[in-house]
């Protein structure tokens, strides 16, 4: 199943207007655009956290996917001090094009939001509506998988992988950055 | 209220003339969104004045349909529906003014289709195991399924509701989409919104301009069989295609009838649309009827129109309601549409197949 998957920029920074465009495929949202959308009135601090690699290990352990490497950069968005929640792009290759999503993780650690900001191959290869059925409010656990809770979808079952990878990839990535934040206090403390 | 599709005049060239009066540089902005909500997939597609103005109203529909989802998901145990499935027998609880509203519509759609249409549901839908990949139920466990209910476990009263059993429980699955497309729509509007389209997992709603969309063969999802167009409302389809279980290693419908308390027999497609959305995904529910049975009921309630799409051997046969006239285009030269009320088959010529929606 890793094979399917060529990560090229997991957990990337936001991506620019060029790289959500490559491919000439379908851009719906810039990540500026996103971000102001899915954390109005809220200040959204991009952080850069560079990762151990017992925490790599830790997160591809968790994700059951790998991490494209050490550098992660969620963007953390809070309101009169409150944290709302932690957003991470997620760029990847779905068959031969990429898909950037954006994924926002409340600060209770489940999914909140999964949203398409481009997508490069056809459209039809996206994954159809049930795909989805699982994904919203899940928290990282068995659940979140392809061969339990999150099923592929025939005919979208490239997206629906590299989709159910990305998740998995950022509620691991925050998970562990949590833990961080619990053992060392004022360490990333930007995340809880 | 009845809108009258037939009566109506298509607009379309309308909006075209009111496309092309305007400069390029005046034309309202358009922005396309696709992201998870409500446990699938939400499309929205907005115009308004700018590129700003869009994004803002269509993040409002988003957030709309999330305050929908926070209160109706029985996916998650912190809705307020979901309190209500685990509320004491027989204590009163209050519920907020919108859950309220929803159960009553509810309520209207499943008095109005005589249960076919029945929203509390929950305890055939363990006993079936269809949030778990299915499963056969016993006799027993059939039958004790049975005895809940249904809806009619739930006593309504305005904002009071008494829950009558305890395996009483009411799945959102039947409706939620609808009062979620309903939220939305309304947001938009609120929003001042010149047009917009949506498509919340398969049903389709639209503001201000017409939709014209295709249904798709139910023996082969991917395959666009019949075109259709229409000026507002919304659209739902039932069918067993997309989704099903395996029981005994045999695959069962999702659709589970509450007369019987078993899966519907599996016949192909029944769309339904409705000037509201609410409307279309309840009585897209009377798939359990089968062709014949909804199709009757509509006769007696003209405020809706359906189309049933049955295979027949190599034949694909499409029956529609008077509404869809001239609104109607095969794409297929299997297909045989009629009108309900004429029952004569006739083939319109086919036409080349256009992209699916």
């Amino acid at each position: 199943m890793r094979a399917l998957l060529v990560l090229l920029l997991a957990l990337a920074p936001a991506p620019t207007p060029a790289a959500l465009g490559e491919g000439a495929g379908k851009v719906f949202l810039t990540p500026e655009e996103a971000l102001k959308l899915a954390f109005p009135e809220c200040e959204i601090e991009r952080r850069t956290e560079y990762l151990s690699e017992a925490e790599e290990l830790r997160i591809e352990s968790l994700a059951r996917v790998e991490l494209a490497g050490r550098v992660v950069r969620p963007y953390v968005a809070r309101k009169h001090g409150e944290l709302v929640g932690t957003a991470y792009f997620d760029a990847h290759r779905v068959r031969t094009k990429n898909e950037v999503l954006l994924l926002v993780i409340g600060p209770d650690e489940r999914l909140k939001r999964v949203e398409v900001l481009s997508f490069a191959e056809p459209l039809e290869y996206l994954p159809r509506a049930n795909f989805y059925a699982q994904f919203s409010g899940q928290r990282l656990d068995d659940e979140l998988d392809l061969k339990h809770a999150i099923r592929g979808v025939a005919g979208a079952s490239l997206s629906a992988n590299a989709a159910a990878a990305a998740a998995r990839r950022a509620l691991a990535v925050q998970h562990v950055l949590a833990e961080r934040a619990t053992a060392v206090p004022g360490a990333s403390a930007a995340v809880r | 209220m009845r809108l009258d599709l037939n009566k109506m005049e298509p607009m379309w060239p309308a909006s075209l003339l009111a496309v092309a009066l305007l400069a390029p540089q005046e034309l309202p902005a358009r922005v396309e969104r696709r992201l998870s909500a409500m446990g699938t997939w939400l499309e929205l597609e907005v115009r308004a004045a700018d590129r700003p103005a869009a994004l803002v109203a269509s993040e409002a529909a988003v957030r709309a349909i999330e305050a929908v989802e926070a209160r109706l998901s029985t996916w998650r145990e912190d809705s307020e529906l979901a309190r209500l499935n685990r509320a004491p027998v027989g204590s009163a609880l209050l519920l907020s003014p919108e859950l309220a509203a929803d159960l009553a519509r509810a309520q209207g759609f499943w008095r109005a289709s005589e249960g076919a249409f029945d929203p509390g549901l929950g305890a055939l839908v363990a006993a079936w195991g269809l949030r778990s990949g299915g499963r056969e139920p016993s006799s027993v466990e059939l039958e004790a399924a049975r005895a809940v209910g249904g809806f009619a476990a739930f006593e309504l009263d305005g904002r009071r509701a008494v829950r009558r059993h305890a395996s009483a429980a009411i799945e959102e699955g039947g409706f939620g989409k609808g009062v979620g497309l309903d939220a939305a729509l309304s947001a938009l509007r609120t929003a001042g919104v010149i047009e917009a389209r949506l498509d919340f997992g398969g049903q389709l709603a639209t503001l201000g301009a017409p939709c014209t969309c295709a249904l798709a063969d139910p023996r082969a999802r991917a395959r666009p069989v019949l075109e259709l167009s229409f000026p507002t409302g919304s659209l739902a389809t039932s069918g067993n295609s997309e989704h099903g279980i395996l029981v005994a290693g045999e695959r069962r419908g999702h659709l589970l009838d509450p007369r019987s308390g078993a899966p519907a027999e599996d016949f192909g497609s029944l769309s339904v649309w409705a000037a509201d959305a609410t409307a279309a995904d309840c009585l897209s529910k009377l798939y359990v009827l089968g062709p014949d049975g909804a199709l009757r009921w509509q006769a007696a309630h003209p405020e809706v129109e359906l189309i049933v799409l049955v295979p027949k051997g190599q034949r694909l046969v499409a029956r529609a309601t008077s509404g869809w006239r001239g609104r109607l285009r095969a794409l297929v030269p299997e297909l045989e549409l009629s009108f309900a009320e004429e029952r004569t088959a006739r083939a319109p010529e086919p036409q080349p197949a256009p992209a699916d929606r």
